[in-house]
């Protein structure tokens, strides 16, 4: 039974809970993944956006050297001080149609930077390289194009074009180049506490980063992205604080798990006040029983000196005077004694301590005493008994159980029934029962009432009883030894008063 | 009411003043010869100089307006007093500048934030503000934070301003480009349209190596600054050198005549082409002389007076007077076979110039020799360069060269220190630096 109720408790508590954290994971993991996708998306749309600021920035420069004709210098003299004032150009050069540079002329007047680009040139065979990289589209009229090569310093860039089977080059500052896509880049702002973007070069070399987050070693980037030519060997990282962001999402998730938490919180609460409120009602219970039930053992000793003394005395005394009050006397111990057996019944039956005795009893003279015993009282209330005996087998039960069963049955038709002045007892047998009706013509039972008659200490409540003294266990002792000796009692549909059957089983292995 | 009449009467005198003196506003370009008596019939070397000099800029109020870009390290390095005397320097920059001057302030460490993008120095306490909330933390971003500087210029780039990059660093470049030769590119880039960087090293931790380097290209100044303390001061230099500018885009052709070939110009960069020589600066300051000096290779002349050896053209922009303005001189030389008059006619003041460059020449091998451990053979140069500097002084009658040359007697001591070592490294290349580009400070 407290097994149960602690199992029921536990359940009350762990569905709601398992429920709820089942759905708290769900929506957690579901946030995680869909705020990745997210921040992916992001990462990949902010490094096209740079891609295309660089690239748009490329087109500017393709602008402006479109804008240099070689043709409006008089001189090379006048074109080297030309360029000498242009920010992205380190050296300019025309190759003729036969792979010759004709500036700077390598036989010519050069200067030393110009010595040092064409001996560079020179190593890797530049005009060639650029005839072979010019688009084999011959009917293209503007062949403008990019063209880079690898040094052990890093890319260089040259931006060169045909006219009339010349080649019109540009070496390009490569940290110009760098600087001035630097400049466009975005700079560390203030609401980037956790990115960080990497403009790399070929060598995985970081040229240019912005954002407040350092990203750690172990950190992937969320996306990276290589640019088009010709920055083709440069690529672009997205890196992300997950921790510091899952964190957060975390801690905003955490805002609905709050009356989640509450819920279960409740929960938890109300289960355990349950829990508590009936463990104490069951804890007093015991306790009070349990203290009854010393009294009552106490009390059988003295209550027996009494008795005893009391018959030791009636058969002393002649006076019928005196008689009469020792009579009284024994009445009452008998009937302290019948309600202190009952206590001490119940808490046996309570602890399952209850053991059967079985012998071979004659109900006929069982019910001759009991009704003997009971005459005084029966007599007091004017209660007609109305009693046939008829032959009956014997049978092998406990006596003093049945007994006892007898006693509250008679016991409570006098306490509830009294005011009907009749009983009436029958006895019936076949071949395996005794049955026995125990019939009152009170106020009778209710049928609602019907089914709680039988339960510890439950008292039938109204005007009539309210003045009844009495324990309320008597029928439940007796239904619980009906019970343990296979007997069954029963309360009978009856159009006056109560009607209690007890069918006793005639032989019985028990 | 009074004090506006007697404003208005000021600034009447005072534009007379300078519309009187409007002759003497123009930069001076002095061409000399070393040896303006050669001896007859001999191949031999010598130098000519081409001195520039600018103007005295009679009042203040006609200076060109300035654009400039504050670039400061905030690296972790700067914490402490280093990032307070910085904070300090900036806002007396703020204060130093007009009403009419650009301003912007760049602050990098791992990245790089544009504290203050380029502005009109109106709202000083606002631009102070944001001065005084920069923290130091992480790396040392310094290509993109110079990048970032030069590119808040470019936005308000104007050639009748003084367009500059003002860089303050404590540390290696570490994050970026990081090699001197990259640096030196880009402030080889920045020259070539207008814009010069000046590069202050803080401390005993920065790259004295790429700051000359980036500071040479780009015509800029440099200092080497050991203690922040200094740091204000040398910011109030900086700045009385870009409020004095008179003259911007100063371009120099040097054509050397029949019989003259190029060989160098000392200490500076310049293209030698053929016979002509090419060279320019991005500016002239009030009333200080730069100076290009231009080795030659003379073939052997018949004894002859004053032959022209090279025609000197130049041009700047005036920016006071807003004017392209063009000089044009001769260089001329005599031969003789006397050598007595050989000797009684060296110019002194231009040998004063080249014994100042070829010591700096022999200072930066001297490093060179220190870098790669030979302490005992660097002490030997820096000890016969100032043997030199002796002797040059007693025969030139050049006190300051005695100077120098006590300064390279403590240096050849200091390089052996290894624990000094790198604040004397330092101090060479300022001094170095200093001696190539007639640094004012």
């Amino acid at each position: 039974m407290k097994k149960n109720l602690l199992l029921i408790f536990l359940i009350l508590i762990l569905v709601p809970i398992t429920a709820l954290a089942v759905m708290a994971v769900y929506t957690f993991r579901n946030n995680e993944n869909r705020s990745r996708e997210d921040l992916k998306d992001k990462a990949e749309k902010v490094l096209i956006i740079n891609e295309r600021l660089m690239q748009d920035s490329i087109r500017q420069i393709e602008l402006e050297l479109e804008q240099i004709s070689f043709d409006t210098y008089p001189s090379f003299d006048e074109l080297r001080a030309a360029m000498n004032r242009e920010r992205m150009i380190k050296q300019t050069f025309l190759i003729d149609d036969t792979n010759n540079f004709l500036f700077p002329a390598p036989e010519g007047e050069t200067s030393q930077k110009e010595r040092e680009f064409l001996s560079e040139a020179e190593n890797i065979d530049l005009p060639g390289s650029l005839n072979a990289a010019l688009s084999p589209d011959e009917n293209k009229e503007i062949s403008s194009q990019w063209y880079t090569w690898f040094m052990r310093d890093g890319i260089n860039f040259i931006y060169y074009r045909k006219v009339d089977g010349e080649i019109e080059g540009f070496l390009i500052e490569r940290y110009a180049l760098i600087s001035r896509m630097i400049a466009l880049l975005p700079e560390t702002g203030e609401n980037e506490e956790d990115v960080r973007i990497q403009l790399t070069d070929a060598r995985g070399g970081i040229l240019y980063q912005w954002g407040n987050y350092s990203p750690q070693e172990k950190d992937e980037p969320l996306r990276e992205y290589s640019l088009s030519e010709p920055l083709g060997s440069w690529r672009l990282f997205y890196y992300y604080d997950e921790e510091h962001h899952f964190a957060d999402l975390n801690r905003k998730s955490a805002l609905f798990i709050i009356p989640a938490m509450g819920l279960v919180l409740i929960i938890f609460f109300l289960a355990y006040y349950f829990y508590r409120e009936n463990k104490r009602e069951m804890e007093t219970a015991r306790k009070q029983v349990s203290f009854v039930n010393q009294v009552s053992h106490e009390l059988k000793t003295p209550l027996t000196n009494i008795r005893l003394y009391s018959e030791l005395l009636q058969t002393r005394l002649s006076e019928p005077k005196n008689q009469n009050y020792i009579e009284i006397i024994v009445k009452e111990s008998d009937r302290l004694g019948r309600m202190i057996n009952n206590v001490l019944t119940f808490n046996r039956g309570e602890r399952g301590e209850l053991k059967t005795n079985i012998e071979t009893v004659d109900l006929n003279t069982l019910i001759d005493e009991i009704l003997e015993k009971f005459r005084p009282l029966l007599l007091k209330n004017s209660i007609k008994i109305e009693y046939s005996q008829t032959s009956l087998p014997l049978i092998e039960t406990d006596r003093d159980m049945i007994e006892q069963i007898l006693i509250n049955i008679l016991a409570n038709a006098v306490k509830y029934g009294a005011s009907g002045h009749y009983l009436g007892i029958k006895t019936k047998s076949n071949e395996n029962t005794v049955k026995i009706y125990i019939q009152d013509r009170g106020p009778g039972i209710s049928d609602r009432e019907r089914k709680k008659i039988f339960t510890p200490f439950y008292r039938i409540d109204n005007s009539l009883t309210q003045q009844t003294s009495g324990t309320g266990i008597g029928l439940s002792i007796a239904a619980n030894l009906a019970k343990k000796t296979g007997s069954i009692l029963q309360l009978e549909e009856s159009e006056t008063g109560a009607c209690f059957t007890l069918t006793i089983p005639g032989k019985r292995e028990l | 009411m009074k004090s506006s009449i007697i404003k208005k009467t000021t600034i009447g005198i005072l534009l007379l003043l300078s519309l009187t003196s409007i002759s003497s506003q123009e930069v001076e370009l002095n061409v000399s010869v070393t040896n303006p008596w050669l001896r007859a019939n001999e191949r031999q070397t010598t130098y000519i100089k081409i001195g520039l000099t600018g103007f005295e800029l009679e009042n203040s109020e006609n200076r060109t307006a300035s654009n400039i870009a504050i670039v400061l390290d905030k690296s972790g390095s700067m914490d402490g007093d280093k990032i307070e005397r910085a904070i300090e320097a900036a806002m007396l920059a703020v204060d130093i500048l007009g009403d009419d001057d650009i301003l912007s302030i760049i602050t990098y460490s791992d990245s790089v934030e544009v504290l203050v993008p380029a502005t009109k120095v109106s709202d000083r306490l606002s631009i102070k503000r944001k001065i005084a909330s920069i923290r130091s933390e992480g790396s040392t971003a310094l290509f993109a934070g110079v990048s970032k500087g030069a590119d808040e210029v470019v936005k308000f780039f104007d050639r009748n301003r003084v367009n500059r990059v003002i860089l303050l660093s404590d540390g290696l470049a570490n994050v970026g480009p990081e090699s001197p030769q990259a640096l030196g590119e880009l402030g080889a880039s920045l020259r070539r349209i207008g814009i010069s960087v000046t590069t202050i090293g803080l401390g005993l931790g920065y790259n004295e190596d790429l700051m000359v380097r980036l500071a040479q290209k780009s015509d800029g100044n440099h200092a080497f600054v050991e203690n922040s303390r200094d740091l204000a001061r040398i910011f109030e230099y900086e700045f009385s050198d870009i409020l004095s500018v008179v003259a911007q885009d100063v371009n120099i052709e040097i054509e050397c005549l029949e019989g003259i070939r190029p060989v160098r110009i000392l200490g500076r960069d310049a293209d030698v082409i053929g016979n002509k020589v090419y060279m320019s600066l991005n500016q002239l300051y009030s009333s200080q002389e730069k100076y290009f000096l231009l080795e030659v290779d003379v073939d052997p002349f018949q004894a002859v007076e004053s032959v022209d050896v090279a025609r000197i053209q130049m041009s700047y922009s005036n920016t006071v007077t807003r004017e392209k303005k063009k000089l044009d001189r001769m260089g001329s030389i005599s031969f003789t076979d006397d050598n007595s008059i050989v000797e009684e006619n060296i110019d002194k003041e231009s040998m004063v110039s080249v014994v100042t460059q070829v010591v700096a020449e022999k200072s930066e091998e001297a490093l060179l020799l220190r870098d790669q451990g030979n302490i005992i053979e660097a002490q030997a140069l820096l000890n016969s360069n100032s043997a030199y500097l002796y002797e040059q002084a007693e025969l030139l009658s050049a006190p300051q060269l005695a100077e120098v040359g006590e300064e390279f007697e403590d240096d050849a001591m200091s390089i052996a220190d290894e624990e000094q070592w790198g604040a004397t490294r330092k101090k060479m290349r300022d001094d170095q630096f200093e001696a190539q580009n007639q640094q004012s400070y």
